[in-house]
């Protein structure tokens, strides 16, 4: 059976993924940054997941006001990168696995997590930003990527409970699927930042560092957060950090943290990556 | 879309019907008071603004393809009389007044695709809606960023 190994969190902010795109990791504003990359681009080298659980945010790319999905799984083989308004990210083409996938929404459906199925979608700065974290620049990303879209922008979101309880659903379904795939989770998104309003560019460091520290430990805690507290405390998309719950919902509770850093700026955010792996993973 | 006004008028008629001891708990869900509404400088983007906002929405998602940026920029008032806009909305979306946008029912991730058409960043629309420049709001960025004290609540404790 299909394995969970590891867990990631990382924001997603897109100017990541265009500094990387535009050389910019040796200026003086990327440098600390992208040598925060460095040890969890080296653990991802060393773990060679075959298959990434991304679990994102769209941000009115594949979709728009026209139809709202609370949760949306990629059933496709492939995905191309989005025009977000510059053309295309030159990143590479995201290889799926439909079978996977289609294993993972039955198993889910069945578990009564309702979720929407897209046989067809681009992908945007949620999900190949995380892959540049952690992978850099390569030629072909080295493992396959299943897309998991969370309605993080229009209110309501889901609950920080019901993603944490998606979590152990997607868990359950991994661990059915016939096959020996050694897979990670990522969550993404976060940490605090608003980009809207007067109050554009909050960030809240001692809400984050609360927050990574109790990840591991507590996110039975964490997961009772609501909605108004993330909006005030984290700023109006820090909410995002709802999609680190889905993450760690999917592991078990014999972890060991492999990785943290946490950096502020990056762009109007606060930045945040963790890495967690299963002690008890081949 | 229409859930929250269906919810609403129901509620309203619960109020009408309801009796004594119904009427606090009523009143209660049907205020269109959120407890989210009282977060300064913050503009959740909930069913109501939804609704006000969705053409003015749908117009900038419109700018995620090539072709459309290119017609917008030649001819921005024949390409926005596509959308059924209220004269408000028009005239923020062609004066730029990102933070008034966002008033009138604008989603911060459509309207930055207006921001993108400009070439401008996250950074230089943050600082207009927060009255700053571009340079002063990077530079409270590389400070740690805005800080959350006074800034937590219009009514309450900060």
């Amino acid at each position: 059976m299909a394995e969970i190994i590891a867990g990631v969190g990382t924001s997603h902010v897109p100017a990541i993924g265009a500094a990387s795109d535009n050389n910019k990791q040796d200026e003086a504003y990327w440098k600390p940054v992208f040598e925060g990359f460095g040890p969890a681009r080296q653990w991802m080298e060393d773990k060679r997941p075959d298959i990434v659980i991304l679990v994102y945010n769209d941000h009115a790319s594949a979709f728009s006001v026209e139809l709202i999905n609370t949760f949306v799984l990629g059933a496709a083989d492939e995905y191309n990168p989005a025009d977000e308004g510059y053309g295309p990210r030159a990143v590479p083409q995201v290889i799926g696995n439909a079978d996977f996938s289609s294993h993972i929404a039955e198993s889910l459906i069945m578990d009564e997590f309702d979720i929407a199925i897209a046989n067809e979608m681009d992908v945007d700065h949620g999900l190949s930003v995380p892959l540049t974290v952690m992978c850099g620049k390569p030629a072909q990303w080295p493992c396959q990527v299943i897309p998991l879209c969370v309605n993080v922008i229009k209110y309501p979101q889901p609950t920080g409970n019901r993603c944490f309880n998606l979590g152990k659903a997607l868990r359950k379904a991994v661990q059915s699927y016939p096959g020996n795939q050694r897979v990670a989770i990522f969550g993404t998104g976060g940490m605090s930042h608003q980009l809207q309003g007067e109050r554009a560019g909050l960030v809240n460091p001692d809400f984050d560092n609360m927050f990574l520290d109790k990840l591991m430990t507590d996110p039975v805690t964490l997961s009772k957060i609501g909605h108004t507290e993330y909006l005030r405390e984290a700023g109006s998309e820090g909410i995002e950090l709802i999609m680190w719950l889905i993450m760690r919902g999917a592991l078990s509770d014999n972890l060991r943290e492999a990785y943290r850093f946490y950096h502020i700026p990056v762009s109007n955010t606060a930045y945040g990556c963790v890495i967690y792996d299963e002690l008890s993973a081949a | 879309m229409a859930q929250d006004d269906a919810e609403h008028d129901a509620l309203q008629g619960d109020l009408k019907n309801a009796n004594n001891s119904g009427v606090d708990s009523v009143r209660e869900k049907s205020n269109p008071q959120k407890d989210y509404d009282d977060i300064p400088g913050t503009y959740v983007f909930d069913g109501k603004r939804c609704r006000q906002g969705y053409h003015m929405n749908k117009f900038c998602k419109t700018l995620d393809s090539a072709e459309n940026r290119a017609r917008f920029k030649a001819d921005p008032a024949a390409y926005l009389d596509q959308f059924p806009m209220t004269a408000e909305q028009r005239q923020a979306i062609e004066q730029r007044e990102w933070l008034e946008m966002l008033k009138l029912g604008g989603n911060i991730y459509y309207t930055f695709k207006l921001a993108i058409v400009d070439q401008l960043s996250m950074q230089h629309v943050g600082g207009e809606m927060s009255g700053m420049t571009v340079d002063e709001f990077r530079q409270m960025m590389i400070d740690g960023g805005r800080r959350l004290d006074g800034n937590r609540s219009i009514g309450g404790d900060n």
